[in-house]
């Protein structure tokens, strides 16, 4: 099954500096385009935040958040490398926590189809006796992270607000950054993940994403 | 694939195998006894596994204690993709290495490149794994011995095998690099390092190579010559020269040849064939495929049939074209692109087995996949 | 400022904000010329910027009269979805074409070697074309309000230049590692 749209964000955890993320600081370190940064709308640079979109990128920086995400799929792995390239670049700011998240738009077929979804995840059969015609809204279910790193991999649902008669799925692989050697530094630890475990990110919040999806197929299983 | 493929050699059995796709090369030696000594390594493209070790896997065989030694000849891409699999897998292993890998300019860039590795898997990703594998070991005190750092003339096994009819001495040797080799091998990495405020890239492979480790293999009389990927030079120091003018650990004739570099006229000397090697050896390669290099050539192989008829290879490079089922991919594919080709033109697998016991026992040469005897028409370019 | 990062219940002018910080809750003033981030949870498109206006009982801020710095993010936004996807390097460059090998990230097909129109790479990348330099290639549709359209995007890889720092550290770890090697 096929997402109907779908996006990416790389978000950190830590101590940043917003006023530094306007788009020429990006343009002089050659991370994009120059031809992106004249055409970048720039919401707010200042010391408590940065806001802007460039046609495929959207920064989005507070004190204690740092979030590049885009939608479109083409550039998953330039946004990746433009992450990385950026706390390469402040190796020294503190970095705690990190999450690599992919949000996916699935239309179903049908409005029974749509039904299903909630129904699997959330019977009704007890909610019946609480509330008259009860509906899943939103539901988070958070599990350990299947490999050694430490962190979570936390899975939102809800009814799509984009799509009709759709589904919304976003996950989030966490990975908590703080090593128990202090040699190694969060920045590093970083890179490494977004170097080495890309893929496996990847695939798994697709492979996620799809089968919440396909749980409302009108031919189950 | 034939189900005789999975048999293992016999106890007295010694292996030579060389498993090639389009692009790489492995080779694994059994020395008898269940010993193995693997040498280089490049992915099984069906699986996406090194070839060798998933071999072995096949076979049964217990990689952790089986696998004595593994030696990495040079560091290029198609002789070391997966290696650092190998290394992490065989926990009793030794490693060798050419010397001029250990060098503080080929470290350095291992270094560099480690901090920002490719979703490509090149050679400097894999040796940067190795070393932290090994230096992880050293760590917990389960490091059996550091590398040894191939040179000419260096012993890098030697052990006896029991047979039925008593022990036979079973030795590899190194026969290069050269001091002047290794030399400009490190003078090359030091070129190849970066300076400040260049673009981060992907490194790539250099041509000609000096660092190629050779090896010399002897079980009991019966000796293989291991090429690698070893090319002609003028330095009289360096290549197969010095090899042929100054080694004293050669002996005897070899009865197998591992062609050098793909069977490639700029690593072909005629000394080799007429100092080194008996009469119609079984000569051995795998084919190699880089934009547009095709190697061997109609030529190489015209070459090498006159030298010997017992000639195979892995796999014949021709050109294989794959068609995407996708219309919009398809049609892409044809306007963007000028050519569009798979990398891996096949893959083969080419066995040789021969009793240890008696010693004058003959090879059977069995080959898998799509490897082939040498034939020159069998050429396109 | 502190590091406080609030969630909005609503954007309307009389809002009320709900704090959080990390670790705890904390008691603040916020004066009219402060500025606070408001993001609404979960839908970065909402995501405003206000000033405060003085009222804190600890939890909750009543932004009153405020001045909005921003309108909130515009929606028709593109998306691609791509049916193929590779990433490649370059190994010769030509006048008009440059070889590189490609392995597919999404969709079919074996690693791929192949001969690519240097018109085909935007202007902005093309000094980046080079042996080594990677690149991402994809080939799918995007969206966009007016329409669909398909469309082939290929990107060069681009990574901040090597410094002296970075050159100076892998020179010492290499030092570092011949000695936990033995190596003389």
């Amino acid at each position: 099954m096929e997402p109907q749209r779908q996006g990416l964000s790389i978000v950190f955890r830590g101590n940043f500096n917003p006023a530094i993320f306007h788009p020429s600081w990006f343009a002089s370190h050659d991370l994009i385009r120059s031809q992106e940064v004249d055409a970048a709308q720039i919401q707010i640079v200042h010391p408590d935040a940065a806001v802007f979109k460039a046609e495929w990128l959207e920064i989005n920086v507070v004190r204690d958040r740092f979030q590049a995400s885009t939608v479109q799929e083409s550039y998953y792995e330039v946004l990746r490398d433009l992450v990385i390239s950026v706390i390469d670049l402040l190796s020294h700011t503190p970095l705690r926590v990190m999450g690599v998240n992919r949000a996916f738009h699935y239309q179903l077929r049908s409005e029974e189809a749509w039904h299903s979804v909630g129904h699997r995840l959330v019977p009704k059969a007890d909610w019946e006796k609480l509330l008259k015609k009860p509906g899943m809204k939103s539901l988070i279910v958070e599990g350990a992270r299947p490999d050694v790193l430490e962190g979570y991999i936390q899975v939102k649902v809800e009814p799509s607000t984009e799509v009709p008669y759709g589904v919304f799925v976003e996950v989030n692989d966490h990975y908590k950054l703080k090593q128990s050697d202090a040699a190694i530094s969060e920045t590093s630890v970083a890179m490494q993940i977004l170097s080495k475990r890309w893929s496996e990110s990847m695939k798994r919040s697709l492979s996620i994403a799809q089968k919440i999806a396909s749980l409302g197929s009108e031919t189950l299983g | 694939m034939s189900s005789s493929r999975l048999q293992p050699p016999d106890q007295e059995e010694s292996e030579i195998s060389i498993f090639g796709p389009g692009y790489g090369e492995a080779i694994a030696l059994h020395i008898g006894q269940g010993q193995w000594i693997l040498i280089d390594s490049c992915l099984d493209p069906r699986s996406g596994k090194p070839a060798s070790l998933d071999y072995l896997h096949q076979l049964d065989i217990d990689v952790s204690q089986a696998v004595r030694l593994i030696v990495a000849t040079h560091w290029h891409d198609d002789h070391v993709r997966g290696m650092s699999t190998l290394v992490d897998e065989c926990r009793n292993a030794n490693f060798a290495i050419s010397g001029a890998l250990m060098s503080k300019e080929f470290l350095s860039l291992i270094n560099l490149y480690s901090k920002h590795a490719v979703f490509v898997s090149s050679g400097l990703n894999e040796f940067v794994s190795i070393f932290q594998l090994l230096d992880a070991r050293k760590q917990h005190g389960t490091l059996l011995n550091s590398p040894s750092l191939a040179c000419p003339d260096r012993v890098l096994y030697n052990e006896p095998i029991s047979l039925s009819t008593g022990k036979v001495q079973v030795r590899l040797y190194s026969l290069s690099p050269s001091d002047s080799a290794m030399i400009r091998a490190v003078i090359d990495f030091a070129q190849r390092s970066p300076t400040t405020g260049e673009h981060k890239r992907r490194i790539t492979s250099p041509t000609p190579n000096h660092a190629s480790v050779v090896l010399w293999l002897e079980i009991d009389g019966q000796t293989t010559l291991l090429g690698a990927d070893l090319e002609r030079t003028a330095d009289p120091k360096a290549g197969w020269t010095v090899i042929l003018d100054d080694s004293v650990v050669i002996s005897g004739k070899a009865a197998v040849f591992k062609v050098p570099h793909h069977g490639a006229e700029s690593a072909h000397e005629p000394r080799v064939w007429s100092e080194l090697l008996s009469e119609y050896p079984i000569a051995i390669l795998s084919p190699f495929t880089l934009g547009d290099t095709f190697l061997p050539t109609r030529e190489d192989v015209r070459r090498l049939i006159s030298l010997t008829p017992r000639a195979y290879i892995t796999a014949t490079p021709v050109e294989r074209r794959y068609r995407w089922t996708n219309k919009v991919v398809r049609e892409f594919v044809q306007d963007v692109t000028l050519d569009m080709r798979n990398v891996h033109s096949g893959w083969g697998h080419i066995r040789l087995r021969r009793s240890m016991s008696p010693k004058d026992a003959s090879y059977r040469v069995e080959l898998f996949g799509d490897a082939t005897q040498l034939k020159a028409e069998m050429w396109s370019n | 400022m502190d590091n406080l990062s609030a969630v909005a219940e609503d954007i309307r002018p009389d809002a009320t904000v709900r704090f959080y910080s990390d670790p705890g809750t904390v008691e603040r003033k916020f004066s009219t010329d402060e500025i606070v981030y408001a993001p609404n949870y979960g839908d970065a498109d909402r995501t405003e910027v206000r000033r405060g206006n003085g009222a804190s009982d600890g939890l909750h801020i009543d932004l009153g009269q405020f001045l909005p710095l921003v309108p909130p993010s515009p929606d028709g936004r593109e998306y691609f979805r791509a049916m193929q996807k590779w990433e490649g390097y370059v190994i010769q460059v030509g006048k008009d074409t440059f070889t590189a090998r490609l392995v597919s990230i999404v969709g079919e097909g074996p690693d791929q070697e192949s001969e690519i129109y240097v018109e085909e790479v935007a202007p902005d990348d093309r000094l980046l074309i080079e042996p080594g330099a990677v690149f991402y290639w994809s080939i799918g549709y995007l969206d966009r309000p007016s329409g669909r359209l398909r469309a082939s995007i290929l990107r060069f890889r681009r990574l901040p230049v090597w410094t002296k720092r970075e050159l100076e550290d892998a020179a010492a770890k290499a030092d570092e590692m011949r000695g936990l090697l033995d190596v003389e």
